[in-house]
């Protein structure tokens, strides 16, 4: 009797934990379990949308092996990747630490810094576009002005187009980095920089002896969060260059956006998002591994 | 693990409720309409997809003119936008949404509708009613797969050249004819420009599209974007990028990475020659009519290479089909007869749009358009028209975008010719 009443309300109480997370789990599972599952079936398949699903096997990922655009797209994706990690890296550090002092109007400054990110990035894309433009942009002018014979193309060249990219995407994301770094930077205690200076130690030194160490698990973490977003990078170009000339911005989420939507191969399209997602996948867990090397504390 | 079987399980029912829940919609709206039908009166209300039904006056008014003269046919657009229309249409069809027939955007679509017998053979109807395909000047061969004629053409767009005559008169320079050759075309256009800076007069403008190239070779009868041989392309990439380097022609680069466009540059006064499709015919009329632009412009037929016979021209064509699933194909095809015949094609003309069946009355009409220029009426015909983007071609798109990647390098001097079009040769064989 009375095993049987603990039993009841076991249930009754494991029925209300699944009340909790169902609203959730719902959407979860129609929005996201389905759709990736099927992606994943999809790849294995060749479709148009319009007829029958035929099953191919892996021949969608022999394809892509030989397909010339898959391995420039893949190319393109690491290009801008490296760049857009390093200078954002590297940028949103640098601004932490100016705007972590003591300035005058330090609020302003960090929340222009910020802006650009909170920005939608078509808008972004375009105006960017503008300035970019060859014969009137502004930057343009402005380096004929200062001197320069022969300014870049940027979107019309195909050496330049990428770096305009990467321009546009360091500058609208640095601001949210900068602002994980400040909250990093807040949390190191200031009597380690006390002691430093006691022993003498110049402020690049406690840069590089403190801050930085001290920073590890966030650098850990933004490291992590820039390369996820880097590998994906779709809206910026699709707006700025739609992956031209010929073929000289087109990255992978771009090439999966085509496959899909425009030549209507959703199974060769599921297979380089496959691919997408195994190459994130693969980088995280190299991180994750390199985390316990990194952090010190 | 258990607890993870009953999870699932409950989500699979609840998703199974919710497409439940979308799949009765149809059936349900499509009783309520036979409903009211059987109750009130004879009419029948025809559902049609089609796109930005709201900036196409001339859409609405065929479709108020179709009703007019029928006995109680009713038409409905289902309104969608441009850029989803194709997506939709096909998630349309392939879930037996209530509708009965469709406009067609993009080419691509014919083919994979007419395979999966989505839309319906019109061959008995076109017997029956004894329609005249030749009225069509090749353009209804597009849609015939092996003897099933499976849509007809409402509207169809062709290549013509736009000229602004006050330009010409400035110049000193003769009117282009109704047969020009690209190489007259390009020695005019040399003498055509003039001026420096923001005051240039260009001699013409070919827009940034690939089609500004391909469009000349097709026209010669022996090229398409989907083959894998592409050299019928050279001569008039050698023609563009020497116009370009001489400076009569706008800088593609320079017009890819602005706004410009091609309209603005000829409603503003500084192009002298723009070959384009006769779409822009009723921009030229609206701005006129808006006091935009006071160009004095006309229209002549697009120059022909040497060795092709002249009238030659391509366009793309804008057909209708009828859902195989709808039980109204009779009253859609007593629509159909109107919109792509002649009296359809005079109400497209008096938009100043160009319909489909070309015949002689819609031509009077069309040309003596408010606004149009007088001596537009020869320019406006032709004796072949070739389809720019045949809708019987498999894989359409890939080759497209080949073609027009490698079309970007070679405008923008980033390959040869010879590279560019060794790129699209190698390409296009890879895709086979």
């Amino acid at each position: 009797m009375n095993k049987k009443r603990i039993r009841k309300l076991e249930t009754r109480r494991m029925i209300v934990g699944w009340m909790f997370i169902l609203p959730n789990f719902i959407g979860f599972f129609i929005f996201t379990l389905i759709p990736v599952v099927f992606a994943f079936a999809l790849s294995f398949t060749n479709w148009d949308g319009f007829s029958e699903i035929e099953f191919v096997g892996l021949r969608n990922f022999t394809a892509m092996v030989r397909d010339e655009t898959f391995r420039i797209s893949l190319f393109n994706t690491i290009y801008f990747s490296v760049f857009n990690i390093a200078l954002t890296l590297v940028i949103a550090l640098g601004l932490a630490v100016l705007l972590n002092k003591k300035l005058k109007g330090r609020n302003f400054f960090r929340a222009a810094v910020f802006f650009p990110y909170v920005a939608s990035s078509v808008a972004v894309a375009t105006v960017w576009n503008m300035l970019f433009q060859k014969d009137f942009g502004p930057i343009n002018e402005f380096l004929r002005f200062a001197g320069v014979q022969n300014p870049p193309g940027w979107t019309a060249s195909v050496e330049w187009a990428m770096l305009a990219v990467i321009i546009v995407s360091v500058w609208k994301g640095m601001g949210y980095y900068m602002v994980i770094f400040l909250a990093g930077l807040q949390g190191v205690p200031t009597s380690l920089y006390e002691a430093a200076t006691v022993d003498g130690a110049g402020s690049w030194k406690q840069f590089t002896k403190i801050t930085v160490p001290m920073l590890a698990p966030t650098n850990f973490f933004v490291l992590m969060m820039l390369t996820i977003n880097s590998f994906k990078i779709f809206d910026l170009i699709f707006v700025m260059t739609e992956g031209g000339p010929g073929r000289a911005t087109l990255t992978l989420a771009n090439y999966i956006y085509r496959q899909g939507f425009e030549f209507w191969n959703y199974g060769m399209s599921s297979a380089i998002s496959m691919v997408l997602f195994a190459i994130v996948g693969t980088l995280t867990v190299i991180q994750t591994r390199l985390e316990s090397r990194w952090v010190n504390y | 693990m258990k607890k993870l079987i009953s999870l699932l399980l409950i989500g699979t029912l609840l998703s199974a409720a919710l497409t439940g829940c979308s799949n009765s919609d149809s059936p349900e709206a499509a009783d309520s309409t036979t409903d009211s039908e059987s109750t009130t009166s004879e009419e029948v209300t025809i559902k049609v997809a089609t796109w930005e039904e709201a900036t196409n006056e001339a859409l609405t008014a065929v479709k108020e003119a179709f009703e007019e003269q029928s006995n109680g046919i009713r038409v409905e657009f289902i309104d969608i936008p441009g850029d989803d229309f194709t997506d939709k249409l096909t998630t349309m069809f392939n879930g037996n949404a209530d509708f009965d027939a469709a406009y067609i955007k993009d080419a691509k679509s014919v083919v994979s509708l007419q395979g999966k017998g989505q839309i319906l053979d019109l061959t008995p109807y076109i017997e029956q009613d004894n329609i005249d395909l030749d009225a069509f000047q090749g353009k209804a061969d597009y849609y015939d797969f092996d003897g099933e004629i499976v849509a007809l053409p409402v509207r169809a767009d062709h290549q013509v050249l736009f000229y602004n005559k006050d330009i010409f008169d400035a110049a000193g320079v003769e009117y282009p004819s109704n047969d020009m050759t690209w190489a007259e075309f390009e020695e005019k256009a040399r003498e055509l420009t003039s001026g420096e800076g923001t005051d240039k007069i260009y001699g013409a403008l070919f827009h940034t599209w690939s089609s500004m190239v391909t469009c000349w070779a097709y026209a010669d009868g022996n090229y398409s974007v989907a083959s894998d041989n592409h050299d019928a392309l050279i001569p008039y990439y050698e023609m563009v990028l020497r116009m370009q380097d001489e400076g009569t022609i706008m800088d593609y680069a320079g017009l890819k990475t602005s706004a410009i466009g091609y309209v603005g540059p000829f409603q503003n006064g500084y192009i002298a020659m723009l070959p384009m499709g006769t779409w822009t015919i009723r921009s030229m009329l609206d701005a006129t009519a808006a006091g935009e632009t006071d160009v004095n412009w006309s229209i002549v037929r697009i120059p022909r290479s040497e060795d092709n016979a002249p009238g030659s021209t391509t366009g793309s064509v804008t057909p209708i089909a009828i859902n195989a699933a709808s039980d109204k194909a009779d009253a859609v095809w007593e629509y159909i007869k109107f919109i792509t015949g002649g009296e359809g094609a005079k109400v497209y003309a008096s938009y100043g749009t160009m319909p489909g069946m070309v015949t002689e009355e819609s031509m009077d009409i069309l040309v003596s358009a408010e606004g149009m220029p007088e001596d537009v009426a020869e320019g406006l015909t032709y004796e072949h028209f070739y389809m720019d983007d045949p809708s019987t071609m498999d894989n359409m798109a890939e080759y497209q975008t080949i073609v027009d990647e490698e079309h970007d390098m070679i405008m923008l001097g980033e390959s040869s010719i010879e590279e560019g079009i060794a790129n699209m040769n190698r390409r296009s064989e890879a895709l086979q």
